[in-house]
């Protein structure tokens, strides 16, 4: 059931993110080719390149929002008289929303990278990339293991801010009206209790000593126990406390 | 073959009344095979148990014979024929004394309203 | 057997009390209707069989169990609402159904909407309220569940929708299932309906057979209906 619940979400979300996303990748295309043929004093430039800029700079939070607007729209909202019509426990409802969320994290990820070698590809010469190709290699390796902890502290942080996002919505569904505000409130209000309590999060340094990150598992269990906790209280509402009116 | 039901009487009662005058009138001959109860159901947009309870008491009164896997038939002879035929008038005969009475009239004044109905 | 069992069954709504001690037992086989005007508390109780409540006191049990992804299975529920994602269109909505649910017949489901004569690749966004509402029932009819809960199927579409929701009820529920229809519009229905129960502010003032009542009064439900909650 598992499968079939994450299918479903994934092709609802489909339908909306894979415009954004080609819209992106066009864009960039635009861009670098304007560049590369020097066009940059056109005025279609300046707009393509605004354009751009918002849609690269903001595309995490699209994914984000859309993933838990899936969450809310699907089990909260008129779909929800179906979600939990279904022969499935609330875990595995909860698990599908989850495992989507960080499906669509790595497709961003993935179309990021799209968009950074096509702007490579089309606007550097022969020259510069085999330049840029023989750098990686020269680059420490302490480099990459910082790129690799990155990503995979991004991974879990995000999973944080799901679930963060999801209890939101569900404790939000409590209430008879004003539920996005709601649950606006809570996840602004869980944010700034835990920058007062792990403050230390906020201090990372990119040093030569950045790769002992790996050894600071604090960095890790904290995002992890939340993600748990918000889960449990998610599952909790959605399973015990459940009122679709 | 419409069917149209009135308020005041349960509906199995309305189609075994129907069921009979279709048999008196020859709509039904000894032997046919009655519908399914489902599609009766259907036909008459009403609940199957509904049906099923008129086709029961169909059974219960000699009216209708079930076979275990084809079906129900109607099983009528001259005698039974006769008496349903009596049922049936009586129940008319009855309705219009009720009704002609309600307009003020007497027993006398009724039999001779029909007398006179019949000479028209 | 009994198919839907309440027992004490309360919810309330904050300081609002929308189902009070309901007790209720019914069989199966049985088409029954939940009438009661906007208010008395029947798409509450059926929210709670269909677990999207969870009762405030008492309790509610379909074939003996406690609703949960396992009555899930044998529930077939039809809310008084657009709860199909509206992008999708028939044949994707079937695939859904029988990806989802056991119980569901395909070719059932493929025969019905063939003989609504609707196209099978148009979404469901772009169809009529009347077809949408058919489309739903279609579903909801094609699975072999124990207990159906149809809450306002026939509410806001039009006498000729109405008649071919009805029929299609009685045609497809099973003969071991119960039907648990609920309506204000009362007329309609009870042609159809083995018993009715009364709900009036969130209390049970009435459940007997449709039968028993025309006899008993002389009068149809629906008039009897209209005595009881006149003001």
């Amino acid at each position: 059931m598992l499968g079939k619940l994450i299918k479903y979400d994934f092709k609802a979300l489909a339908k909306n993110m894979f415009p954004i996303y080609g819209l992106m990748i066009a864009l960039t295309l635009v861009c670098s080719l304007m560049i590369r043929f020097n066009l940059e004093k056109n005025f279609v430039f300046g707009i393509a390149m605004f354009a751009w800029i918002v849609s690269m700079s903001s595309s995490f939070a699209i994914t984000i929002w859309m993933t838990v607007m899936r969450f809310y729209h699907g089990l909260l909202k008129n779909e929800g008289y179906l979600s939990f019509a279904l022969p499935v426990k609330t875990e595995i409802h909860i698990l599908a929303k989850v495992f989507n969320a960080l499906i669509w994290a790595v497709v961003e990820v993935i179309v990021l990278g799209i968009c950074a070698l096509i702007f490579a590809f089309t606007v550097a010469t022969l020259r510069d990339l085999m330049e840029a190709f023989k750098y990686i290699f020269t680059i420490d390796l302490d480099f990459y293991l910082m790129l690799l902890q990155m990503s995979l502290l991004g991974a879990v942080e995000l999973l944080a801010g799901d679930c963060l996002f999801f209890a939101a919505f569900s404790i939000a569904h409590l209430f008879d009206r004003h539920q996005k505000l709601i649950a606006g409130a809570f996840v602004v209000l869980m944010f700034i209790i835990r920058i007062f309590l792990f403050p230390q999060r906020f201090s990372m340094e990119f040093g030569p000593q950045s790769q002992l990150i790996i050894l600071q598992p604090l960095l890790y269990i904290i995002p992890l126990l939340l993600a748990g906790v918000y889960s449990f209280v998610t599952w909790y509402i959605l399973d015990r406390r459940l009122n679709l009116q | 073959m419409k069917w149209k039901f009135s308020d005041d009487v349960p509906i199995y009662l309305q189609i075994i009344e129907r069921m009979k005058v279709d048999i008196v009138s020859g709509k039904y001959e000894s032997g046919d095979k009655l519908p399914a109860v489902r599609d009766l159901a259907m036909e008459a947009g009403v609940n199957p148990n509904t049906v099923q309870r008129s086709y029961a008491e169909l059974e219960r009164q000699g009216l209708v014979q079930s076979e275990r896997t084809s079906g129900r038939f109607v099983s009528i002879d001259d005698q039974k024929m006769k008496e349903l035929r009596k049922e049936l008038a009586k129940d008319y005969i009855e309705e219009l004394f009720v009704r002609l009475k309600s307009l003020g009239m007497d027993d006398l004044a009724i039999k001779d309203a029909v007398n006179n109905w019949e000479d028209e | 057997m009994e198919t839907l069992v309440c027992e004490g069954l309360s919810k309330d709504y904050g300081k609002l009390r929308a189902l009070d001690r309901v007790d209720l037992r019914l069989e199966e086989g049985k088409i029954v209707g939940l009438l009661g005007p906007n208010g008395s508390g029947k798409t509450t109780l059926i929210k709670l069989a269909a677990r999207l409540l969870v009762p405030s006191e008492g309790n509610v049990t379909i074939c003996g169990e406690v609703p949960s992804e396992k009555t899930k299975a044998i529930v077939s529920y039809l809310p008084d609402r657009n709860f199909l994602p509206e992008y999708m269109n028939g044949e994707e909505l079937v695939a859904m159904y029988k990806d989802f649910f056991a119980d569901f017949d395909e070719n059932r489901a493929y025969e019905m909407l063939g003989s609504l004569d609707i196209d099978l690749k148009m979404p469901l966004r772009k169809m009529s309220k009347g077809t949408k509402e058919k489309v739903q029932l279609i579903l909801t009819m094609s699975r072999k569940a124990k207990l159906y809960l149809l809450d306002e199927p026939i509410a806001g579409v039009d006498p000729a929708a109405r008649d071919y929701i009805l029929r299609t009820i009685i045609s497809n529920y099973d003969e071991n299932a119960t039907v648990l229809i609920s309506t204000h519009l009362i007329a309609d229905v009870e042609n159809v309906l083995d018993e009715a129960i009364f709900l009036k502010q969130g209390r049970v003032i009435l459940h007997k057979s449709v039968d028993e009542i025309k006899e008993s009064t002389g009068q149809s439900v629906d008039e009897y209906f209209r005595e009881v909650f006149a003001c």
